[in-house]
């Protein structure tokens, strides 16, 4: 278990809190496992079972989701468009991997919350990744690469008119969507998260349409720029382009939540950029008044387009001014998938037992300019580049599982073909797919109730 | 009926709201336990608790924000801005966010908010308590925007805006809330957004107007019935979306429009009533479509006679309402 250890403790030293506030976190990164079970601690029977169950649910379509809150009483009553299910290989599928079982009742997990803390803190601490979970985050991990390195092509092929890329912050956005509930909890995202999209559900064809502006585009039926809309089955938000608007916007997801006594949790996504904005300082602020369900996650690439760090802020991190907002601020290695889900799995925790926000900053990098438009060139070196990419999150990964005899070269090369046949089929279908007609130019201004169509402007 | 205060009114909305669905909820600047800076939530914090009626920090953006969030997750949050004049942080949120969740998510979500403000001058507000709003959010589709002028109009709209599935800015004049009473029923209604209400009826002027205004010309068109001008009162009460039927009624039927508003006069309300009236009623008319509207300086200053030269007054409308009659 020597190894396995030491692996451990890499991954704790990649964490870092911020906060002075030791009472409350001193035992935050425990990765003590009293089983002793850290790698191989996955019950391969487990997962099988949780892959069928997944997969029953998604074919039938007619089983309830996890909890019909408020938020889904809401879609529905908006008449919201159905949207359909498309899934993936198992191999591939991301609804195999959700380590916090879905199929838990709510209304238990609140009691057990409340009446029993230590109880569901110990279940939640042991309930780590096993290598298959890390395994198979690989899979994802490298569709994911896959898929972005598709769509950038795409772009300089003239067809998909704009793409922000997450290559190198792969590890952050995977392994904090493992850490939640999928289908249950929210997702505020922004323009740089492809892999949470990924993770979530969308398929690689349903992204691709995106980009091209497609019919069956999902998230704003091709109204919006690529990534952007919502997906209420899926718990994503993304509503619009001007940075930091979506984080007050989560904060009072995050109030709903709590007003209607659901043990919801909201994770919004941002960049180093918004870290700067009022509004990100207002919602931070007011979540932590409130004690609400919210992790703040920052994706420190260190660049907002082309203005770098130390001109967008005076402090040492992003994570240190938690303090002032009197929540707990970690720092962890972005690019350490297992730091990151433990550090989200922690923060959930809080946030799920009334304990309030937690901000997160995952340091990551960026291995393209900062969209399709722009030329990195001009403020960043060749140099800077490569240094950077000594921490690509994907060869990480890759090198930890070979050292642990968990992907052989061999496997990885079918991994790697088979994403790249699963993103060739995806380009193809949506190339092939025609843009949304026209007619629905005019729908979805208002609601039709309270007028009379057509009759007032 | 009884008799109510504008004020009056806009609280018994709210009551009667919160009271009938649990998922209206307040936020705002000093609503707790000092009931608002004008009492509009007087005694909500002990009939409703902390959890419904939340004071928040100072920031306004976020005031919206947050609303808007809990808005599509299921509640319906009304947002309080203390004063009209606030209101310019939230206009991202606003504008650029509340109003386009429909469009942007096709339909997907959709954002049942009030973003409520006093507004208006005419109360020693100065260029900081006193402006008007309503043009800057009324020009955005996808939001509706409200200007009642009574008791019973500002009780049953803002119970409709708090059921409206859509966000809807309600302004109320500052100047209405205690000087403008008037009979409320005393059983339950609501009134219809985007209907306007023909306060006074005549067959030689329509003067069209929305808000406090609507007291003033209402004055000015008793002033001038010893003249012979009739004067037909058309208050718009909604802004957004504009009773365009209302607007061409009235004008093919008096041949003579004057628009009244307290907001500047240059790219407002009145030009877009204006345009209506010309491009649906232009072989009606006998004489220029006339705009009266505040000047076209930056807000309404501090001391009396400058305030007084700003406010759109009764005297200066029954001149303008003679100069149209001559014409």
């Amino acid at each position: 278990m020597a190894e396995e250890d030491s692996i451990r403790e890499n991954h704790l030293w990649n964490t870092k809190k911020r906060s002075r506030d030791a009472r409350t976190t001193s035992k935050k990164i425990d990765l003590s496992n009293p089983e002793g079970k850290w790698i191989g601690m996955a019950d391969d029977k487990d997962l099988q079972e949780i892959s069928q169950e997944e997969s029953a649910e998604d074919t039938s379509n007619s089983q309830p989701d996890l909890q019909d809150g408020a938020f889904e009483r809401a879609v529905r009553e908006a008449g919201a468009n159905s949207i359909a299910e498309e899934s993936l290989p198992e191999q591939f599928d991301s609804h195999v991997l959700n380590v916090d079982d879905p199929k838990a009742d709510p209304s238990q997990k609140i009691t057990k919350n409340i009446d029993t803390k230590n109880q569901v803190q110990d279940v939640i601490l042991n309930k780590s990744l096993s290598n298959e979970d890390l395994l198979h985050m690989y899979r994802r991990m490298v569709l994911c690469r896959t898929l972005d390195e598709r769509i950038w092509m795409l772009n300089r092929q003239g067809k998909a008119a704009i793409m922000a890329s997450s290559q190198g912050h792969e590890a952050s956005q995977i392994g904090s969507v493992a850490a939640l509930r999928k289908k249950y909890d929210l997702f505020y995202i922004y323009y740089r998260d492809l892999a949470v999209l990924l993770d979530l559900g969308l398929t690689p064809t349903q992204i691709i349409k995106g980009f091209l502006a497609k019919q069956g585009e999902p998230l704003s039926g091709a109204r919006q720029f690529p990534t952007h809309g919502a997906h209420p089955k899926y718990g994503i938000v993304n509503l619009s382009n001007v940075v930091a608007t979506h984080i007050p916007q989560a904060v009072g997801a995050a109030l709903a939540a709590k007003m209607n006594k659901e043990d919801r949790v909201v994770i919004v996504y941002f960049g180093d950029g918004a870290s700067s904005a009022g509004d990100t300082h207002e919602a931070m602020n007011f979540a932590s008044i409130h004690k609400l369900p919210v992790i703040f996650f920052c994706e420190n690439n260190k660049y907002a387009i082309s203005v770098p760090l130390r001109k967008q802020m005076a402090v040492e991190s992003v994570a240190s001014r938690a303090e002032g907002y009197g929540m707990p601020g970690f720092e962890v290695d972005g690019c350490d998938i297992v730091a990151v889900y433990e550090v989200t799995a922690e923060s959930a925790k809080r946030a799920r037992s009334g304990e309030g926000p937690t901000l997160i900053e995952a340091q990551v990098e960026r291995y393209l300019p900062h969209t399709s438009d722009d030329d990195d060139s001009i403020y960043r070196s060749a140099q800077e580049i490569e240094e950077a990419k000594k921490r690509d999150p994907l060869r990480l990964l890759r090198t930890s599982l070979q050292d642990i005899g968990q992907l052989s070269d061999n496997e990885d090369e079918i991994i790697q073909d088979e994403a790249r046949r699963l993103v060739n089929e995806a380009t193809e279908e949506a190339e092939a797919a025609p843009y949304p007609e026209t007619r629905d130019f005019y729908q979805h201004v208002v609601s039709d109730s309270g007028l009379e169509p057509g009759e007032y402007r | 009926m009884t008799i109510k205060t504008v004020l009056e009114a806009v609280r018994d909305a709210m009551r009667e709201e919160m009271r009938r669905d649990n998922r209206v909820f307040i936020m705002g600047e000093d609503i707790g336990a000092r009931g608002g800076v004008f009492l509009a939530t007087e005694g909500f914090l002990d009939e409703f608790g902390e959890d419904r009626v939340i004071d928040t920090p100072l920031a306004e953006s976020s005031i919206a924000g947050i609303a808007l969030g809990s808005a599509m997750h299921g509640m319906r949050p009304i947002a309080e801005i203390e004063f009209g004049d606030f209101i310019w942080p939230t206009i991202n949120q606003v504008v650029g966010e509340a109003a386009r969740v429909r469009y942007g998510t096709e339909g997907k979500l959709h954002a049942p908010m009030v973003l409520r403000a006093p507004h208006g001058g005419g109360v020693r507000g100065a260029l900081y308590h006193s402006q008007s709003v309503e043009a800057l959010f009324a020009h955005t589709p996808g939001l509706k925007v409200i200007t009642p002028s009574t008791p019973y109009d500002a009780k049953g709209l803002l119970k409709s805006a708090i059921r409206d599935d859509d966000p809807v800015v309600f302004l109320e004049h500052k100047r209405t809330y205690r000087l403008v009473k008037g009979e409320v029923p005393d059983e339950e209604y609501t009134l219809p957004i985007g209907r306007a209400d023909i306060k006074r009826e005549g067959n030689d002027i329509s003067v069209i107007t929305y808000g406090l205004m609507v007291h003033h010309c209402l004055e000015a068109a008793q002033a001038v019935v010893n003249e012979g001008i009739e004067v037909e009162v058309l208050d718009l009460r909604t802004v957004r979306p504009i009773d365009d039927k209302a607007i061409v009624r009235t004008a093919m039927k008096t041949g003579k429009v004057l628009i009244v508003h307290e907001d500047n006069k240059a790219l407002g309300v009145g030009a877009e009533v204006s345009a209506i009236v010309s491009e649906h009623a232009f072989e009606y008319l006998d004489g220029p479509v006339a705009r009266l509207a505040g000047p076209e300086v930056p807000a309404m200053p501090f001391s009396p006679p400058m305030e007084a030269m700003y406010m759109i007054d009764p005297d200066k409308i029954a001149t303008a309402i003679r100069k149209l009659a001559a014409y």
